[in-house]
């Protein structure tokens, strides 16, 4: 989350508010929206007084460096600075739904806290009905967004009518599925076009659950991918490699070939080394270079049974070089960063890189600079 | 703050003894999704005349007609689009305006290929991407007198950054929003009337509320 210094001409309520210019505020205005003027000269701000003087109760002035047009904000604490909740120019968008999560992951980077939170809720709301432009990607994250149940459903209904070129990715365990009256209530007649992201770490229950750290998890988790498939939803599995979900991913990958061959996609993710990772660093923490035999079988695997995969988070050194193709840039903007070795690298334009917090944590494998043909010209 | 159960082993040890598994069957696959596409904008005025509910006068359809009114695509006349860049205002033809031949403008931003199929996915949206569109009801159904006075109110807002309007922004068009408005319509060498022409409104880069 981005946190940008900024000045306002008055006193903010921390609600949600959308960057804009002076010369857009009258064809972007409306009464249900809230704007912050981007007025850094002195008379900027006098204008926007003199609007706000005129009846104009939803218009504020801001200044600050860090800020584009667009950006939706809140302000933040003592309204010295703004936290930057959507912004269109980055690649990757989402929105934190909850911080409550039903699951307790041994190498979660967000771990969850127990306390309500709902205010998440009309937060996340409020940011949909002020984003300017529509992206193409938003991701809904958590914490464990089925926890909000029907709430869940009044978002994804807000963004199908706000926003209905938008494809809304939802990061879940799935767990609450399981339970009809939630698939029903979330799922029923849903109008938004929804891909299900969805975690699984073992082909037995309690590999899955290990991981978890929750009893049970396993067989609700698959209850809830069935639901999803009978409602006709798109799923993407995600599998972060930890040590213990590595030791078996090649049956973890034939018992979703077998068993799971609806879903689009499945994601091998990296591990990030923060959050509960950092606590469980023997589970966590690999090589992943010491693991290409293992990727390379689940590769097999995966394409015997026809299961479209990608690796996320990957640094291209990491990966066997058969499999570059599969690679995928996926670390946020404001996350990702790259070491000095890699600005000797062939390939870096094509590479994931690093979290911006492995130098905490530790890199998902030996970083070494590929001197070799680029990827454009591979394929 | 629970704790983690490091060990997989311990973890088994600790489960309790399993329940009967629900059944699982296997569902037939479903066809994989279409990847996106760049998406091309649109280059056309702001606002057409069949945008505009409030130009105070009735002549819309044989406004149409009119010859000048059929080169906004050349850039001419009326707004363009300052950008490529995604807009609210930018929004893909809702009806067959696209003319019969691509201008030189047409082709240099809007890739050819990509362009007919945009056409037909865009025309489902009827009104602005919608930001100001009312929470869950479907679709803002707002009355004739709601969108008058946002629109009114966005004039007022425009005039009042201009320095020509200095009264209430209350949404009521009144004496003073309209001098204002001839005035600026004098300044931009456009029919004096005072109303919020089509023109009027492309001038002031205000995208008509409909």
């Amino acid at each position: 989350m981005r946190r940008v210094a900024a000045t306002f001409d008055v006193d903010m309520a921390p609600d949600v508010h959308r960057v804009v210019e002076l010369e857009s505020i009258a064809g972007e205005w409306a009464a249900e929206l809230k704007f912050c003027v981007l007025a850094n000269s002195a008379a900027d701000q006098a204008q926007v007084r003199l609007l706000r003087s005129s009846g104009l109760t939803n218009v504020f002035a801001i200044s600050g460096e860090g800020f584009e047009v667009g950006d939706v904000i809140a302000p933040n604490g003592q309204a010295t600075e703004a936290v930057v909740l959507f912004r269109e120019s980055d690649r990757h968008h989402a929105l934190l739904l909850t911080n409550r999560c039903n699951s307790y992951c041994l190498m979660c980077s967000q771990p969850p806290t127990k306390p309500d939170d709902s205010w998440l809720i009309h937060q996340a709301l409020d940011v949909i009905r002020h984003i300017r432009s529509s992206p193409d990607v938003l991701g809904l994250s958590g914490g464990e967004p089925l926890l909000l149940g029907s709430d869940l459903r009044v978002i994804l209904d807000l963004l199908a009518v706000s926003h209905p070129n938008t494809r809304v990715e939802v990061l879940t365990n799935g767990r609450l599925f399981s339970r009809p009256d939630v698939a029903e209530t979330v799922l029923k007649n849903l109008a938004t076009n929804v891909q299900w992201l969805v975690p699984l770490y073992g082909h037995a229950d309690f590999l899955h659950d290990f991981v978890v750290q929750s009893p049970g998890a396993f067989d609700e988790t698959i209850a809830g991918l069935l639901a999803l498939q009978m409602h006709a939803q798109p799923i993407q599995l995600r599998i972060v490699l930890i040590e213990p979900v590595l030791s078996t991913l090649d049956e973890l990958c034939g018992f979703i070939g077998r068993n799971l061959p609806f879903i689009r996609m499945l994601a091998l993710m990296a591990c990030e080394p923060i959050g509960f990772a950092l606590a469980n660093r023997q589970q966590c923490e690999v090589d992943l270079a010491d693991w290409g035999g293992e990727l390379s079988r689940a590769a097999k695997t995966l394409a015997r049974h026809q299961i479209p995969f990608i690796f996320m988070n990957f640094p291209l050194c990491g990966l066997p070089k058969s499999l570059w193709t599969n690679a995928h840039k996926s670390i946020s903007d404001w996350k990702n960063t790259y070491i000095d070795e890699c600005n000797r690298c062939s390939v870096k334009n094509d590479c994931s890189g690093l979290f911006a917090w492995h130098e905490r944590g530790w890199k998902p494998t030996t970083i070494r600079a590929i001197k070799e043909p680029s990827l454009e010209q591979i394929h | 703050m629970s704790k983690f159960i490091k060990s997989l082993a311990v973890f088994v040890a600790g489960l309790p003894l399993l329940a009967a598994k629900a059944q699982t069957g296997i569902v037939p696959s479903a066809s994989p999704q279409a990847t996106d596409d760049t998406k091309a904008v649109s280059l056309r005025p702001l606002n057409r005349e069949i945008d505009n509910l409030f130009a105070s006068h009735r002549s819309h359809s044989s406004h149409r007609s009119h010859s000048s009114h059929s080169s906004h695509y050349s850039g001419s006349t009326g707004y363009v689009s300052p950008s490529p860049a995604p807009s609210p205002y930018v929004r893909a033809t809702p009806t067959p305006y696209v003319p019969a031949t691509s201008s030189a403008i047409d082709n240099s931003l809007v890739s050819p290929e990509v362009t007919p199929t945009a056409t037909p996915e865009a025309s489902k949206i009827s009104t602005l991407s919608a930001p100001h569109a009312n929470p869950v009801k479907p679709a803002a159904k707002e009355s004739r007198d709601e969108k008058l006075r946002l629109q009114v109110i966005r004039v007022q807002i425009k005039l009042n950054t201009l320095g020509l309007y200095t009264d209430k922004i209350d949404g009521v068009f009144g004496g003073t929003t309209k001098s204002a408005l001839k005035i600026f319509q004098r300044v931009r060498d456009l029919p004096p009337s005072g109303q919020m022409t089509t023109d009027t409104l492309n001038a002031l880069g205000i995208p008509a509320v409909n």
